[in-house]
């Protein structure tokens, strides 16, 4: 072996660049992991919403939280077929935004671009089939990057005040497997 | 045969931490390409967006989890004043702003741990709906670890070493198309009192 320090250096350098680049790609994947862990009670709450309480200086669930915005979020799994997810605006700005496993929010709807009377959402993976009636009673069908993933809702409400009428205004949700029994 | 064991084993023994410590080095000290810099606030062009780089989205993973993109919301944070000074919860700043175009804005303190400080203040923020703007759309307020006779505070007490988060709600074209030219509020360091420095 002819210079083998060479070797052994571009080896080295290699094997390090190949980490490093492993690493970076894996490291998001691992806090959203345990993030829908967290929010999703241990996998406990899947499809279904759950409504945070105002954020205070107790809220350790997400970082860098917003103390003026009231948060519900669903731990989506498409494993099992689609999921229908159901929005109503309130009075001020509230939006519906979904985030794949690797933390990257792929699609937001906000008021301003709601029916007044809110919209159903259907979510799904690809290959995943709907029906025309389903389809046809969906705001819009979005194709999830990632069998797992967060839907959140966010609507202002700086004030105690404005959190307990957006706390109230909570609930007509849905986030639901879309074939269920 | 044991040499090249050897051989292959301290390829692995120092590369392996090599790479692995090089990217939680720049994960931990904030790399971001495509970072913005606008006065001594900064923000990245791809938060949240699938466009974002695998160093952006690792930094976002750590402090940013669960952020909107910027069509939607437009983040700025900053961790020192206007003298380029790291922020310290026993002094006092002073916030001076102006109209922002947005539909919506706040200003939130998050202490080193990027979660709200644990003061029992309960005035974690400022936002465009508590505010009070002079005729011409101006606007002051304070960050201290007491209120005083402020009109609009931000509690610092046992923020130590903090940083700042201003978002921008459904933000127009002028500011999530310029983010670098951006008029931001300044943050200005009048007091220091009790401070360790």
């Amino acid at each position: 072996m002819k210079k083998p320090w060479i070797i052994w250096l571009v080896a080295t350098l290699l094997v390090a660049a190949v980490l490093h680049v492993a690493f970076m790609f894996v490291y998001p994947q691992v806090l959203m992991a345990a993030a829908m862990n967290r929010l999703s009670d241990h996998g406990q709450r899947e499809n279904v919403w759950t409504h945070a309480p105002r954020m205070t200086e107790a809220a350790r669930l997400i970082v860098r939280p917003s103390p003026d915005l009231a948060y519900s979020s669903c731990v989506y799994d498409l494993t099992n077929g689609p999921v229908r997810i159901a929005v109503q605006p309130w009075g001020d700005y509230m939006s519906l935004s979904l985030f794949a496993a690797n933390t990257d929010n792929y699609y937001t709807l906000n008021d301003r671009r709601m029916p007044p009377s809110g919209a159903v959402v259907i979510l799904r993976k690809a290959g995943q089939v709907l029906t025309d009636a389903q389809t046809a009673a969906a705001f819009e069908v979005v194709e999830s990057p990632s069998t797992r993933g967060v839907a959140l809702i966010r609507r202002l409400a700086p004030s105690p005040e404005q959190f307990a009428q957006a706390d109230a205004a909570r609930g007509l949700e849905a986030c639901e497997a879309l074939n269920a029994e | 045969m044991l040499k090249k064991i050897a051989f292959v084993l301290s390829i692995l023994l120092i590369g392996a931490p090599l790479g692995v410590g090089s990217a939680m080095l720049m994960i931990r000290n904030g790399a971001m390409i495509g970072r913005v810099d606008n006065h001594h606030w900064y923000t990245s062009r791809t938060v949240g967006s699938v466009d974002a780089d695998p160093y952006t989205r690792a930094l976002i993973a750590r402090i940013g989890l669960l952020g909107l993109n910027r069509q939607e919301t437009v983040y700025f944070s900053r961790t020192e004043d206007e003298a380029g000074a790291t922020f310290d919860g026993a002094c006092t700043y002073r916030v001076e702003g102006g109209p922002l175009a947005a539909r919506w804005w706040s200003i939130t303190l998050y202490a080193a741990d990027n979660f709200l400080a644990v003061n029992g203040d309960d005035q974690p923020s400022i936002d465009a709906t508590s505010v009070q703007s002079n005729a011409d759309g101006s606007w002051t307020a304070r960050i201290a670890p007491e209120r005083g006779d402020a009109a609009h505070w931000i509690s610092s007490r046992n923020g130590g070493a903090f940083n700042l988060s201003i978002r921008l709600y459904n933000p127009e074209p002028a500011i999530s198309e310029h983010l670098e030219d951006v008029p931001l509020p300044t943050i200005t360091r009048e007091t220091c009192e009790g401070a360790g420095q």
